[in-house]
């Protein structure tokens, strides 16, 4: 006979299969480890609270990544607010962080490309993450997003032709 | 491009942050929450009150508050946009700037607020 799962498993095992992946997704999207790790207990708390309302309606750990993604861009939008109160840029803000990362371990072509994603807008910089760095097939970042794979395929283009432009640009200060 | 080899964690933190996450269920038992469809109805109307609020806030300074010097750049924006402002006189707060900042961050103070807030002033 199966043993029966209690809730309590279900998000013991969402956790172990789950919490290193979101953690470079969460780290790539806002660019500080404590603001990382700040808002990964925040994400699996919003997991363990919504967990009674889950109806399989997606796979769990699809579901678990739109928790996470939602999460993250709400995060960002409060960011943009501060910095705003600060009479900042969010674009200085996030390269700032890139520049001041104490956990940054890059080449510096590498921080050139960090802060040329960072000035993506929020959405495309999350498709462009998750297809680059987390590697999910579009299928899957369609069914966390809710966006076609044909919109989700154009995005990435243009995102890789952005950040292009922007590395094409810092080449060409540089020989100056 | 060699990727997640740019950016690392602390020394064990993986296993740290599985234990910290994994206490999560003893500290929070999950509860089933149903908005029923009066609760949208009153929340749209408690946005509406919010949003008319914020209005007569920003026009309950009067021009002599407006010019004391005690009003810095951040109490001043507190004052107009938090809709608690009036019981609380954000001139005379002992709270640092970046305690203003997260307070109006974390009271839901939206960039469109901000936008509208210095487009008036």
């Amino acid at each position: 006979m199966a043993a029966v799962q209690t809730m309590e498993d279900i998000f013991n095992q969402i956790v172990k299969e789950n919490s290193e992946k979101l953690y470079w997704h969460v780290r790539r999207m806002v660019n500080s480890h404590e603001d990382a790790d700040d808002l990964l207990q925040d994400i699996f708390l919003k997991v363990w609270t919504a967990l009674p309302s889950y109806r399989g309606e997606a796979q769990l750990g699809t579901w678990v990544w739109r928790i996470a993604t939602n999460e993250t861009l709400n995060f960002l939008r409060r960011e943009k607010v501060r910095a705003a109160i600060r009479l900042s840029s969010p674009d200085m803000e996030m390269e700032r962080k890139i520049m001041a990362d104490p956990y940054f371990n890059g080449t510096a072509a590498e921080r050139e490309f960090a802060k040329a994603v960072a000035k993506l807008p929020d959405k495309q910089r999350q498709v462009f993450i998750m297809r680059w760095w987390d590697e999910l097939p579009y299928e899957q970042i369609s069914e966390i997003s809710g966006t076609s794979i044909g919109a989700l395929k154009a995005s990435y283009h243009i995102a890789r032709e952005k950040i292009e432009a922007a590395l094409n640009l810092k080449a060409d200060e540089l020989s100056k | 491009m060699t990727k997640n080899t740019d950016i690392r964690v602390p020394d064990g933190y993986f296993s740290d942050l599985q234990e910290r996450l994994l206490t999560i269920p003893e500290a929070k038992s999950p509860r089933r929450v149903h908005l029923a469809p009066y609760f949208a109805y009153a929340a749209s109307i408690a946005v509406l009150v919010l949003a008319g609020t914020f209005i007569l806030r920003r026009t309950a300074v009067t021009p002599e508050e407006e010019s004391s010097s005690e009003w810095s750049y951040l109490s001043y924006l507190a004052q107009s946009l938090d809709p608690d402002g009036a019981t609380y006189d954000w001139r005379d707060s002992s709270l640092e700037d970046e305690d203003i900042v997260d307070y109006l961050v974390n009271d839901g103070v939206t960039l469109e607020e901000l936008v509208s807030y210095e487009e008036n002033h």
